[in-house]
């Protein structure tokens, strides 16, 4: 059972020796290959405990976390982070070191061939959108926080790990530069199917990005759900907070449209869009012409899913 | 003066010899036992505590003090002096290296640990340049401290230029006193200009603007 995921909590907790509450507590799930988990939480509520235990840069105090079924503790820890690409919020980048030798550090030290490192540096650089002839011999000073942060990614990407572990990344970096690196971690995601957890306390991100959002507070889990459900979920009283006391269609404009739509069926007729559209694209749509009452998702020009005026604007 | 050094530079020239051999000796020993412990420190972060109490009491003992406590065991002469000058040094030292150390941005030491590189490539190829620049600069306040220190190292027969001042007080000979106090400063001086230099070069090194 333990095997299908690829990162799997038992109970786990965690403690720490100065403080009187756990930082998380009996945390149990499980994380498919290839999701996008987005961690959402204030601050104090264990989201970035709950990161950190997985590449043991905090130990935890109680359970078991298990990465492609084996229990982490029994494998050896510098192993294990070889497997797991790591991107936290100050980006982290070696300022002593130019952007290609932060990307080739890990290479470099496991002694692999210098020339295919470089050849894999220019083409992570071109991955996240910096040209590497003008980038590549840069120092982190030299760099624009935005521009830090892809040069982390493509850091973290270097040993083609198969998760990827996020602290905020993206915490300190300006909104319109934000949402440029999200769609770009979004496009990555889809590109190389990686399991992404990305920790924020941005309900925005954690909704944009994610394919399941971990909602925790004071280490609780409050709820592991799709965005979709996350969003109209009215039971629990903490995640209606955190996601704001907003109507109901401005909680819904925060999905992407494909989060409400179902599977396409032939017969389906009705004005396209992409398939990453935002919520707010196909609101227009039904708006703006009330005949429409079917949108059709498509993916390269195929027909994927459809949205029906009645999934948004009726049932609930 | 001029005339006493004509008569006895080959002498001055061997007071300087032992001097700087003092002066390197007991800094590399200082310096490597001082990181040793620095580096299991922060391992066991308690024994940092340990270490810096203890190593402060040693600094407060007189120099002469010391030097008469360890007579007895390790005898009169150079081992003795070095042995001395490496218990001062480590309070500065130990202190410096765990405030350099401290002193690189915690973000940068975890994305190293967290990237699975080991801890010995974390040390050397990340917090050790980074640490560089504020550990060159204790070993520069220790280099300077010892070249001090060293002088006193004359009474127990360690040579030095500390023979020069000590002979001069003795005999009343006001030239060999000024010119021990010039040679010593001269020395004392020239290493703190070799050692800021490379302290400038860390931290332009550190901070990516070679």
């Amino acid at each position: 059972m333990a095997n299908e995921f690829m990162i799997q909590f038992e109970n786990v907790s965690k403690q720490y020796k100065n403080s009187q509450n756990p930082a998380v507590k009996n945390l149990s799930v499980g994380i498919l290959p290839g999701e996008f988990i987005t961690i959402l939480g204030g601050s104090g509520s264990g989201k970035t405990t709950v990161l950190k235990m997985i590449n043991r840069i905090i130990e935890p105090s109680g359970g078991t976390i298990f990465f492609k079924g084996q229990d982490i503790m029994t494998l050896e820890p510098d192993k294990l982070r070889r497997e797991i690409g790591y991107v936290i919020q100050q980006s982290g980048l070696f300022p002593h070191m130019t952007v290609e030798d932060n990307i080739a550090l890990l290479p470099d030290c496991l002694k692999q061939d210098r020339k295919k490192t470089r050849e894999r540096v220019r083409e992570l650089l071109r991955l996240v959108r910096l040209e590497p002839g003008q980038y590549k011999d840069r120092y982190p000073r030299q760099l624009s926080g935005g521009q830090q942060q892809r040069v982390s990614i493509a850091r973290a990407l270097v040993a083609d790990p198969d998760v990827m572990l996020m602290d905020e990344p993206f915490g300190a970096i300006d909104a319109l530069i934000r949402i440029e690196l999200q769609e770009e971690l979004k496009d990555i995601h889809k590109q190389f199917g990686k399991t992404i957890l990305f920790v924020t306390h941005d309900v925005h991100e954690a909704m944009r990005l994610g394919t399941r959002v971990m909602v925790m507070k004071e280490g609780v889990l409050q709820q592991f759900d799709t965005p979709a459900n996350v969003l109209l979920n009215k039971e629990n009283q903490y995640v209606a907070d955190i996601v704001g006391n907003r109507g109901e269609i401005q909680r819904l404009l925060m999905l992407n449209a494909r989060d409400l739509a179902k599977p396409y069926a032939p017969g389906d007729q009705g004005p396209q869009i992409e398939i990453d559209a935002e919520m707010e694209q196909a609101f227009d749509l039904f708006m703006s012409d009330k005949n429409v009452d079917k949108i059709i998702l498509v993916e390269n020009a195929k027909p994927v899913l459809t949205l029906s005026r009645d999934d948004i604007l009726i049932k609930r | 003066m001029l005339e006493y050094i004509g008569k006895y530079y080959d002498q001055i020239f061997t007071m300087l010899v032992d001097h700087c051999k003092l002066v390197f000796v007991s800094i590399l020993i200082s310096f490597v036992l001082a990181f040793a412990l620095s580096i299991v420190a922060r391992r066991f972060k308690a024994m940092s505590g340990v270490l810096l109490a203890l190593f402060i009491g040693v600094y407060c003992i007189p120099s002469l003090a010391l030097f008469a406590f360890l007579i007895p065991f390790f005898g009169l002469g150079q081992p003795t002096a070095i042995l001395a000058l490496v218990l001062y040094n480590q309070v500065l030292l130990i202190r410096s290296i765990l405030a350099a150390f401290k002193s690189v941005p915690s973000s940068v030491s975890e994305a190293a640990k967290g990237m699975g590189i080991g801890f010995l490539n974390g040390l050397r190829k990340v917090e050790l340049p980074l640490a560089l620049p504020a550990i060159l600069g204790g070993l520069r306040v220790a280099t300077i401290s010892t070249s001090g220190i060293v002088t006193v190292a004359a009474l127990i027969n360690a040579g030095g230029l500390g023979v020069l001042l000590f002979d001069g007080i003795r005999t009343n000979n006001f030239d060999k006193i000024w010119l021990g106090v010039i040679l010593v400063c001269s020395f004392t001086l020239l290493l703190n200009w070799g050692l800021s230099v490379l302290e400038k070069r860390s931290l332009r090194i550190a901070r990516g603007e070679r």
